[in-house]
């Protein structure tokens, strides 16, 4: 592995540690993977499409998610939505997150 | 030719559990058509291979994205990889030192009569044929030790997963407490039984003296070609074959109850006494009753195949290894309950 391979990893690795969060909240409303995965990169967040979807599984088998499939212009597209125990662990996480950023801020300016 | 889509498809759902493989599929064609279309709509053409070939490398590789679905499969999984190695460790040399023997009682035999003569072609002969047999054996057992334990790896009781909050230092296993059983023997035990039901069952009637046309002689399975093979067991030892399953199924049992307790109690202790108590009482109902021995001098001789001399050595080698390992269980045995009775009075 060379070192640049080695920093991209790194930097995939910090991605993939916020894509739970930032799912979370977009989920708010209800959505589709690609379309999901669209509205992330429109927020700047590119994520690796291999990463997301199983992602979004996992989050609904933990019960943060629900999902539901539905036949859209003749082929059917699996929807995810918030869960209501997603919106109950919502303003703990982003409380979460706002203690990690300060944290490693005070961290990063030593 | 397959369509490229189709062929991602099934080869990501190649390598997804059974279970929800489907529904896995179905989602990946529906978020693929999603980017094609996508794609399409953007760049204002139609969707072609280099479009899906695009996508699909956005997408990542089938064995990539197969493991981030959760596709972890394998034989022998970390929990009992340990045990793997501990117990081809031990029989694996043995198979070498059995090879190595079988190839000085031949290397030995060369020049006698009714033997090849000797000579430096005809060692390396030999010994090229013992690296072969030895070669073909160690991927037998190799074989037959990846699917035990790939049969425990799915048949075991799951130990629960403990995380942070619910794990605790206590429950690791301590270094002198005689009740504590560690991980590594009672799946030793587990896999030398199955073993011995396998030998029992399946290929102890095979077991044989054989003799060649030239007049050599062998001991082994009867499946050599040139040779006619005469079976070493009677059926007074099948008799007791019954009785042996019982008592290596009672011990596997035992095993897996001492697997997911990790510790002895009473019961297991008086049960681990059963279990030999029945076994001494097996073998010496073998050493007092009738010849366990198929083999007879007379007959020997008398298939032309044996000359007196090699028929007493045979015989003789035979019955006394046979009485010795039937002795040497009896007083292993005897020391197990002896132990056993000790820690059960001591508690």
């Amino acid at each position: 592995m060379t070192n640049s391979d080695a920093i991209e990893n790194v930097i995939l690795e910090l991605r993939r540690g916020v894509i739970v969060l930032a799912a979370l909240s977009l989920l708010d409303e209800e959505q589709y993977g690609y379309s999901l995965m669209k509205r992330l990169s429109e927020c700047g967040l590119e994520v690796e499409q291999g990463t997301l979807y199983p992602l979004l599984r996992r989050l609904e088998g933990q019960g943060l998610l629900a999902s539901s499939w539905r036949i859209e212009e003749g082929r059917p597209r699996r929807y995810y939505v918030i869960s209501q125990a997603g919106r109950e662990a919502l303003p703990g996480l982003k409380a979460e997150w706002g203690g990690i950023v300060g944290m490693m801020g005070k961290v990063l300016s030593k | 030719m397959k369509d490229l889509i189709e062929a991602y498809i099934i080869e990501v759902g190649r390598q997804l559990p059974s279970q929800g493989r489907e529904d896995v599929q179905k989602e990946i064609r529906s978020l693929l058509e999603d980017a094609l279309e996508d794609r399409s709509r953007e760049s204002g053409q139609a969707v072609d291979d280099a479009m899906k070939v695009a996508v699909l490398k956005e997408f990542g590789a089938p064995d990539q994205v197969a493991a981030n679905y959760g596709a972890v499969n394998y034989l022998v999984g970390p929990k009992l990889y340990p045990a793997f190695l501990q117990v081809a460790k031990i029989v694996l040399p043995i198979i070498a030192v059995l090879a190595l023997i079988g190839m000085g009682i031949r290397l030995g035999q060369l020049g006698q009569p009714g033997y090849a003569a000797g000579g430096l072609v005809k060692m390396l002969e030999i010994g090229w044929e013992a690296i072969l047999g030895l070669g073909t054996s160690v991927i037998q057992v190799f074989g037959t030790l990846a699917l035990i334990f790939a049969i425990l790896e799915r048949t075991l009781p799951r130990v629960e997963q403990k995380d942070e909050k619910t794990w605790d230092p206590h429950t690791l296993e301590k270094v002198e407490g005689p009740d504590q059983v560690g991980f590594g023997e009672p799946v030793f035990e587990i896999v030398i039984g199955l073993l011995l039901l396998a030998f029992l069952n399946l290929y102890a009637r095979y077991l044989g003296a054989g003799y060649n046309a030239e007049g050599g002689w062998v001991l082994g399975f009867a499946d050599q070609n040139g040779w006619v093979m005469l079976p070493a067991l009677t059926e007074q030892f099948f008799r007791f074959v019954p009785l042996m399953n019982v008592a290596i199924l009672a011990e596997i049992g035992l095993n897996l109850v001492l697997l997911r307790k990790r510790a002895w109690t009473p019961a297991t202790r008086w049960l681990n006494i059963g279990i030999h108590v029945l076994r001494i009482g097996i073998v010496v109902a073998m050493l007092v009753g009738p010849s366990l021995l198929a083999l007879d001098a007379q007959m020997l001789i008398d298939s032309g195949g044996f000359t007196a001399e090699t028929v007493e050595v045979v015989m003789n080698l035979l019955s006394q290894m046979l009485r010795w390992v039937l002795i040497v269980v009896i007083i292993l045995s005897g020391v197990e309950i002896a132990k056993t009775v000790w820690r059960l009075l001591r508690k």
